[in-house]
């Protein structure tokens, strides 16, 4: 039997039933519409342009107006662009991880069909649509094409031949990301392999991909400090060192430049190189095929766990996966440790380890810009309002950063509540007592950002005090506000699985700031309008703030009790 | 007929597999036994052609599963412990699909009916996978093995996840392809079923082998005769965490 067609065989059902299984929703429904409308709509209108309209969408202004330049000139374009993707590629040459679908790992990878058949299909058919689009074009394009160039330029050199450029660039196209995506994949056989020598041939081929680019910039910034101009860089785009060193974009520029010369000889050669590169890198990657699967079954359901979980917003389950792997090492915070929480205090405290471990590298980056911030406000100078300008600043600045950290750090703290709620009901603690802890652990970094901001801006500003205090206050009151109205919403909208709700949740979540935010934000403004001192008014929100989060909470409490992940 | 040479599975620096023999003759059912991290799931997926071993050779009828995969996996059926499957074709689509890839699709044709009853699928033929519970899933996954005519079967924790009466129909599936010659190798913490269902077991740990024998041979090499297969098999984890005793029975 032909080893394709049990794989064609799967594409094609897979694509019915998935087509079939889109009309089920609202919104999958959408995505089709717009999926199919918009090809319709490319292959209309190139139809259309090919049967009868002689200017495609020209400004009339334009046309004939402009002298085609240079050919070398558009040479070097050419080659420039190419080279660009080019480099690009090298630049991802090891992020591919060579992975399949655990289904494919299970199912297919016992059966005979050979691993060779595997990977080709599969470079084929995940590739045939990413470049679908310029395929459409140069099947369609040739016509459309030929007046476009004729009615743009009014020197188009071998006008005979105008109507292939598109096409030829289109084919270029393709051969070209058929060459990156053959190259990757025979390049993933090797990095990701599960001995050791994987990890040397990921170092070996970074190095010398960084040293490679390093090179190629410093070189390109020698020529032009030295050449400057744009004939220099004509002539460093033509000169035939860097078309040798770049010899796949050499081939995609001779396939695309043809028709313009009007050299099929090039264009062959081109088209041939390029063929030649693909069936070159098969072979590499055939070399490597007994590792395939191997690769695959080892990484395939790591990355498929890290992609679904990445769509539920899983941080903590991203970071456990990682540490299943050895690909996170755990850090032991030591006064943490040693703190004696007791009774429902032991949420803080376990969000307190959670939350780094999760989420360090936004931490430190909202800590530094906390502080920065607040100091570089302390810095600036407002006309005829020395201590007013700086204090304002400083709580709008708090302000803006609490909503920031709340809807970062809550987003994936209270989803993470969520699937563990049937560990946390079991806990002796009422449901209320357990939102608000839980509210409260998520606060913690917002005001410890605050405080951090406030102690930097009063190292230098110490004279405006007053708003440094009131932002003290103020911003933690504000933060536990906003992330009691976050927990609020996540238990109203808990499906994290469904696009649709995760979406809708996002934009109720704004209403929620608004609508809890709006009286204590609306009295200290008022206050502050009224000139008031400012640790007043920011006692008198803070005040606001807790006696609605106590509202929120008890709301949440009440909700989260009939919570059933099941449901 | 199975045969594991010599095989070491190694990822990065951890060796998951060390040095691995294991002979299944035709008609006989061998329980894969080890605690958590023992490196059963990893030898099978060896066994089955899905993980390179590092060294060594998996035959399958005389056949290398690496050199010779076409004819040695033409011979051979897995079933992972928590089968994935393709979501978005249906149980009959499934089953099709892979007896295409065994180049079975006629002999599925002819009697896909009687293994959809077998196994309860009949009603959810025309069903998306994606709709199936977890029982069911597995269910289809025991069907998938058995839609060509595989000798060697490797089933990785198959009762897991079943109801009752699957378990009892699944042992007596495994039972039927052992008197039709089949060898099977079945990976499993149920240590009752297995002392119970297996002619012989093999004990791993840390990626070990430390015991292979019928339970009665275990017994008398331990001296604890007349005790259970759970009772063996926690002293000699419990000895391997300490000096990995290698019994050759």
């Amino acid at each position: 039997m032909n080893p394709l067609k049990p794989l064609l065989f799967l594409t094609f059902r897979t694509t019915i039933n998935g087509l079939k299984r889109a009309v089920t929703s609202p919104t999958r429904v959408l995505y089709v519409l717009f999926f199919f409308g918009y090809y319709a709509f490319l292959i209309n209108r190139t139809a259309l342009v090919v049967g009868g309209a002689t200017h495609v969408g020209v400004p009339s202004s334009m046309r004939g107006r402009l002298n085609f330049p240079p050919l070398e000139a558009v040479d070097a374009l050419a080659f420039a662009l190419f080279s660009l993707g080019w480099i690009i590629m090298l630049v991802a040459l090891t992020a591919n991880q060579n992975t399949m679908k655990p289904a494919d790992v299970d199912v297919l990878f016992p059966t005979p069909i050979s691993p060779k058949v595997v990977l080709t299909f599969r470079i084929v058919r995940d590739y045939f649509f990413t470049l679908i689009t310029p395929l459409v074009i140069a099947l369609l394009g040739m016509r459309a094409s030929k007046m476009g160039w004729e009615a743009l330029f009014r020197n188009m050199p071998h006008p005979e031949y105008s109507g292939l450029a598109i096409r030829a660039m289109s084919v270029s196209w393709i051969l070209m990301a058929l060459c990156f995506v053959v190259i990757i994949h025979a390049t993933a056989l090797y990095i990701n392999r599960s001995d050791r020598n994987g990890d040397r041939y990921r170092a070996a081929i970074s190095w010398f991909v960084g040293i490679f680019l390093f090179g190629f910039v410093g070189f390109l910034v020698y020529w032009f400090d030295v050449h400057p101009g744009l004939r220099s860089a004509i002539d460093l785009a033509n000169s035939p060192i860097l078309r040798a060193v770049f010899v796949l974009p050499t081939f995609a520029c001779e396939l695309t430049m043809a028709p313009f010369r009007a050299d099929l000889r090039s264009g062959l050669l081109g088209a041939f190189g390029l063929v030649a590169v693909i069936v070159l890198g098969l072979r590499i990657a055939f070399c490597q095929i007994s590792w395939f699967y191997d690769e695959c079954a080892v990484k395939g359901f790591f990355v498929e766990n890290q992609r679904t979980m990445q769509r539920a917003g899983d941080l903590a389950g991203i970071v456990a996966e990682r540490a299943r792997t050895g690909r996170f090492r755990i850090r032991r915070w030591r006064w943490l440790y040693n703190r004696n929480l007791s009774g429902s205090w032991a949420l803080v405290w376990k969000e307190l380890i959670i939350q780094p471990r999760t989420l360090l590298a936004f931490i430190v980056i909202m800590l530094v810009m906390e502080v920065g911030l607040s100091v570089l406000s302390a810095t600036m100078s407002f006309q005829g309002r020395s201590q007013q300008g700086p204090g304002i600043m400083l709580l709008s600045l708090q302000g803006s950063m609490t909503f920031m950290i709340s809807t970062i750090a809550g987003q994936s703290g209270f989803n993470e509540v969520l699937r563990r709620v049937d560990l946390e009901k079991a806990l002796p603690f009422t449901s209320s007592e357990l939102v608000w802890k839980e509210v409260m652990a998520r606060s913690i970094l917002g005001a410890a950002g605050c405080w951090l901001g406030v102690i930097g801006f009063l190292v230098v500003s110490p004279q405006s005090w007053q708003f440094a205090v009131a932002a003290a206050i103020s911003t933690p009151a504000a933060n536990l506000l906003l992330m009691s109205a976050m927990f609020l919403v996540t238990v109203l909208f808990p499906d994290m699985e469904d696009t649709t709700q995760r979406q809708f949740r996002g934009l109720v979540m704004l209403v929620a700031f608004a609508v809890t935010g709006f009286v204590p934000l609306a009295v200290f403004v008022a206050m502050m309008v009224a000139s008031y001192p400012a640790v007043l008014c920011s006692i008198v929100a803070a005040i606001l703030c807790l006696l609605i989060l106590a509202l929120v909470n008890l709301i949440s409490g009440r909700i989260y009790a009939g919570f059933n992940a099941s449901e | 007929m199975l045969e594991v040479v010599h095989l070491v599975k190694d990822y990065k620096k951890f060796r998951a597999v060390d040095d691995l023999d294991l002979v299944l003759k035709p008609g006989e059912i061998v329980g894969l036994l080890g605690p958590n991290g023992a490196g059963k799931t990893t030898a099978l997926r060896c066994m089955a052609g899905i993980l390179r071993p590092t060294m060594g050779t998996v035959l399958i009828n005389g056949f290398d599963i690496l050199l010779d995969q076409a004819k040695a996996k033409a011979a051979l059926a897995y079933v992972p412990e928590v089968p994935s499957l393709y979501e978005l074709l249906t149980v009959e689509e499934h089953l099709q699909f892979v007896a295409m890839c065994f180049n079975e699709l006629d002999n599925y044709k002819a009697n896909g009916g009687l293994l959809l009853e077998r196994y309860h699928l009949a009603e959810k033929r025309g069903d998306l996978v994606a709709t199936l519970s977890k029982g069911m899933r597995q269910k289809l996954a025991v069907a998938c093995a058995f839609v060509h005519r595989a000798n060697v079967l490797l089933f990785d924790e198959p009762v897991i996840g079943i109801d009752p009466a699957g378990v009892v129909e699944m042992k007596s599936e495994l039972m039927r392809a052992r008197d039709a010659g089949c060898s099977i190798l079945v990976s499993t913490h149920l240590l009752d079923t297995a002392e119970k269902f297996c002619d012989r077991v093999v004990i791993l740990a840390r990626g070990k082998k430390i015991a292979e024998g019928t339970v009665q041979e275990l017994q008398t090499q331990i001296h604890m005769e007349g005790e259970s297969l759970e009772d063996v098999f926690l002293k000699l984890t419990y000895e391997s965490a300490e000096a990995p005793p290698i019994l050759n029975l």
